[in-house]
């Protein structure tokens, strides 16, 4: 055994450093850090595969399909709108429109029932020979929101055999839900509201029930919005009987459905539950709404085509 | 060398480092054998290290396949399995577990047994479990997913002229004027539907354009009432169908090494 090796064993932690311990202890003093930094970071991020939540997008939204998402999102999705992200599927050619498929999902960990799935927007297809198209309709499923579907008209400039290479998100609808609730008199049944009742609902926009009907087991409201909405609305409205000491006796509500903004609309509602809805129990009736006004978002968002599985 | 540039180094080296222990951690974490009942295993899969709903699942597009339990009797392979799905929904749900709409579904399977064979099986929407069909004394080494279906909403429109007998075709279906009464303050039009049958079939339900008709449904077709006097000379129905459009892959599922 040399010296070296001997004052290597004999030394004290509190010796004060050699000129080969001052050569070393950057390099080690870095490597704690960076140990320490980045296991703290992969276990709170989930080993390494995921990242922190991301932030609310601002308006307008900028992002490209070749950046991808953190996995906030399983691979391949691209944030679309806050905590939702995109990915198409599948290219349909139609007779009279070619139909490009998206699937969504939320970012992990937020609440898939809440509304924040955009309803429509305007959307460029881009040919690989160069050639732009703008889209005709959004295709909204009814029953579910994590699908929808964009068409474009087949034309001169867009064929059912033409090659694509892009789809671009230019304009997205948002919709900002405002809620509100409408008290009328109860006469009994069946129920028909004597006039066009109406509410502000904020922001200038005013909704207006033109037609109320409520009876056993079914009942229908008609809507329109009017004021600063020129892309419409998603407009839902249920109905709850109440007594005269505001006690709910029953309730009519409307299928889970989703549908297409407009300006004007029929909802049918049924029953909630059985219930009594003579003159003796119901004293009002509360009618509570739920209004997305649409929103236009600027957004250049890309998703690249050339691999989604075209058919007919 | 001076001493920020090691301590850059040694900053990546324990980088590099707590990567690798974390990544070797999880791999340790990935479940084996949890089933303890006899002839079942459980269903060991590629996962990402944090999973979205629990250890063992399986991603599908926008859908987790969840395994519940491969058992083998009998040279029959059962593979139980629930779904949970990563997308919005409309339901209002109050449960923990806050699981989305299920937008993608497993249609085709392949199982390899542990001498090479390959076997063949379909699952259909409503389906949770996958039966194959082994060889004599044949093992199963491991199953993938080939097929799967996806939601595809597709939109269609049909323009009829308001006499007993126009039909036309959506994709939920063909419609048809069935009858057309004309009363003295509204005009009733019976409209039947005939809608494919079978698991894979469009889904979708015909509404008239014009939202002054007054839809009542029932068996076989709707019925469209137009209060008033001024009933339009021509229906237009549209439809969102609800297409499951075939995608073609391989999505391990199970594997012998693992399981």
């Amino acid at each position: 055994m040399s010296g070296t090796d001997f004052e290597e064993l004999f030394k004290s932690p509190l010796d004060p450093p050699r000129e080969d311990d001052r050569v070393w202890f950057p390099l080690a003093f870095g490597a704690v850090a960076g140990f320490a930094a980045a296991a703290a970071l992969l276990l709170l991020g989930g080993g390494g595969s995921e990242v922190a939540a991301t932030t609310s997008a601002p308006t307008p939204v900028t992002t490209s399909a070749a950046v991808a998402t953190p996995l906030e999102y399983p691979a391949g999705y691209v944030e679309i709108a806050p905590d939702l992200a995109a990915r198409p599927v599948a290219v349909v050619v139609g007779d009279e429109a070619v139909t490009v498929s998206f699937v969504t999902v939320v970012s992990r960990g937020s609440n898939p029932a809440v509304p924040n799935w955009p309803l429509g927007g305007s959307w460029l297809l881009e040919a690989a020979d160069g050639g732009v198209v703008s889209s005709d309709r959004v295709v909204l499923s009814r029953f579910s929101p994590g699908v929808f579907s964009v068409a474009f008209a087949l034309s001169d400039s867009l064929g059912p055999a033409t090659a694509l290479s892009r789809i671009t998100m230019a304009e997205r609808w948002d919709h900002a839900d405002k809620t509100g609730a409408i008290t009328l008199p109860y006469a009994g049944e069946p129920f028909v509201a004597a006039e066009p009742v109406d509410s502000e609902v904020g922001d200038g926009v005013k909704l207006t029930l033109p037609d109320v009907e409520l009876g056993r087991y079914q009942g229908r409201v008609e809507w329109s919005v009017t004021g600063p909405a020129p892309h419409g609305a998603r407009v839902t409205v249920g109905a709850t009987l109440l007594d005269a000491a505001g006690e709910a006796i029953g309730s009519y509500g409307a299928l889970p459905e989703l549908v297409a903004p407009r300006t004007t609309g029929i909802i049918d509602l049924t029953w909630q539950e059985r219930f009594s809805t003579n003159q003796q129990g119901a004293a009002t009736v509360r009618l509570d709404y739920t209004v997305g006004i649409v929103t236009v978002a600027d957004t250049q968002i890309s998703f690249d085509l050339v691999d989604v599985p075209t058919s007919r | 060398m001076n001493g920020p540039a090691r301590f850059g180094i040694g900053l990546v080296v324990g980088v590099l480092l707590a990567w690798g222990i974390v990544r070797a951690f999880d791999a340790d974490l990935t479940p084996s054998d949890t089933e303890s009942a006899p002839e079942t295993s459980a269903v060991a899969t590629a996962t990402s290290a944090l999973p979205w709903f629990e250890a063992g699942e399986v991603l599908m597009e926008a859908t987790v396949l969840l395994p519940r339990g491969l058992s083998v009797e009998d040279d029959l392979a059962v593979l139980e399995y629930d779904l949970a799905g990563l997308s919005p929904t409309l339901e209002n749900r109050e449960d923990a577990e806050a699981r989305g709409d299920v937008v993608v579904l497993p249609a085709t399977w392949v199982l390899t047994t542990s001498d090479g064979a390959s076997v063949d099986a379909t699952t259909g929407p409503d389906d949770r479990r996958v039966r194959f069909e082994l060889p004599v004394g044949a093992g199963v080494a491991r199953i993938e997913l080939v097929e799967w279906r996806v939601a595809t909403p597709l939109g269609s429109r049909v323009e009829l002229p308001i006499t007993s007998g126009a039909s036309g075709i959506l994709r939920s279906g063909r419609v048809q004027i069935a009858t057309v009464l004309e009363q003295a303050n509204s005009t009733i039009v019976q409209v039947d539907l005939d809608q494919p049958s079978g698991d894979w079939e469009p889904r979708g339900i015909p509404v008239p354009l014009d939202q002054h008709w007054r839809v009542a449904g029932q068996e076989g077709g709707f019925q469209l009432i137009w209060e008033g006097q001024n009933a339009p000379e021509e229906l237009v129905l549209e439809d969102t169908a609800v297409e499951w459009r075939p995608v073609q892959g391989s999505i391990p599922v199970y594997t012998a090494e693992t399981g």
